[in-house]
């Protein structure tokens, strides 16, 4: 039996999911940005879907955090919230709920799928990249 | 300048996650991430898991933890192989933490690891380890609505547990009502009831971890 910590890890708060994928945000973001030989990465949009239940706020906080010391230090975060998609099996109605939902918004079936709204995407980024030659 | 990206945020976890799957594939251990509330009856269920396992299946558990290493001594009290994965506050395993973990273990040697995850609904399910199979436990104490509060573990889950059934007569468990919020979400895995106090449903649950 053997203890293995996280010493070797970058310490980092890591209390609320928030900060988790914030730093995998910020890693993520500052490798894109590595590969397009940018200075500085100004502001980046982020896709969440509902079903991550991030509270936005809480991410931006945590971007803030992570993000200290790298190319994205002072990057403007905006989070774009996705709603569930479902579908109702017995109505055939599909669209997306404004929020997480056990009943087809149409018929008040319990019976539906979920079709997305776990999303946890990197959309885009605006960077300050050297002027070429 | 603006970059159209579009990409997955967790790629750092996942690019080492399909790591650990690869070195585990290659050695041909199965593997399995318990995800559940503090609580909810995971180290208890693998007390009553691997006794039945001993004979057919060389396993190994990593446990997942914030402090402390309780569960590890439980486990090694049964005689199993067990390794402390300690977060130091972290809510839940990454996927660096476990390849490092399992690079240390006498793989040639196993056929099974379990990897019980930190106690916890939300932060584990958002981090592949690299398992083969994630099993969401919850337990009848719990409450049978979590599943619609919980969407993205039940989702993700290859089989859902659900422990301590012998409280059935003393809490508002309704076993039906958490069916039907499982299914909403998800409707391919399978639903083990359990006890691991009387033994009710681990037989069948024991099948399905060595069958699939």
């Amino acid at each position: 039996m053997a203890a293995a910590g996280t010493g070797d890890r970058r310490k980092r708060p890591a209390s609320m999911h928030e900060f988790a994928i914030a730093a995998e945000l910020v890693d993520a973001a500052v490798r894109e940005a590595g590969a397009r030989d940018a200075r500085r990465i100004t502001s980046l949009v982020c896709r969440v879907g509902l079903m991550r239940q991030v509270v936005a706020e809480m991410l931006v906080e945590a971007f803030r955090m992570a993000s200290a010391g790298t190319l994205a230090e002072g990057a403007r975060l905006e989070v774009e919230t996705v709603a569930p998609a479902t579908a109702c099996l017995d109505c055939g109605w599909s669209g997306r709920t404004s929020e997480w939902t056990c009943r087809c918004p149409k018929c008040g079936s319990v019976r539906i799928r979920l079709e997305g709204g776990d999303e946890l995407l990197l959309m885009s980024m605006e960077l300050e990249v050297p002027d070429a030659g | 300048m603006r970059v159209e990206v579009m990409r997955n945020v967790f790629v750092r976890n996942d690019a080492l996650a399909e790591e650990a799957r690869a070195l585990l594939a290659r050695h041909g251990v199965a593997s399995i991430n318990l995800i559940g509330g503090a609580g909810a009856g995971k180290t208890t269920l693998l007390e009553a898991t691997l006794p039945r396992l001993r004979d057919i299946r060389r396993t190994a558990v990593l446990e997942g933890d914030i402090a402390t290493t309780h569960d590890a001594e439980r486990i090694a009290a049964l005689g199993v192989p067990s390794m402390q994965l300690l977060t130091e506050g972290g809510c839940h395993l990454g996927a660096a933490l476990v390849y490092h973990a399992i690079q240390r273990l006498p793989l040639d040697q196993l056929d099974l690891l379990f990897i019980e995850n930190v106690g916890n609904l939300v932060c584990p399910a958002n981090f592949d380890l690299g398992e083969e199979r994630m099993v969401a436990v919850l337990s009848a104490a719990e409450g049978d609505d979590k599943p619609a509060k919980y969407p993205l573990l039940f989702r993700k889950a290859d089989a859902i547990v659900l422990t301590k059934l012998d409280l059935l007569p003393y809490v508002s468990f309704d076993m039906e009502r958490c069916r039907a919020y499982i299914r909403q979400v998800n409707e391919r895995s399978p639903i083990f009831p359990v006890s691991a106090r009387t033994g009710d449903g681990i037989d069948e649950w024991v099948r399905w971890v060595v069958g699939g």
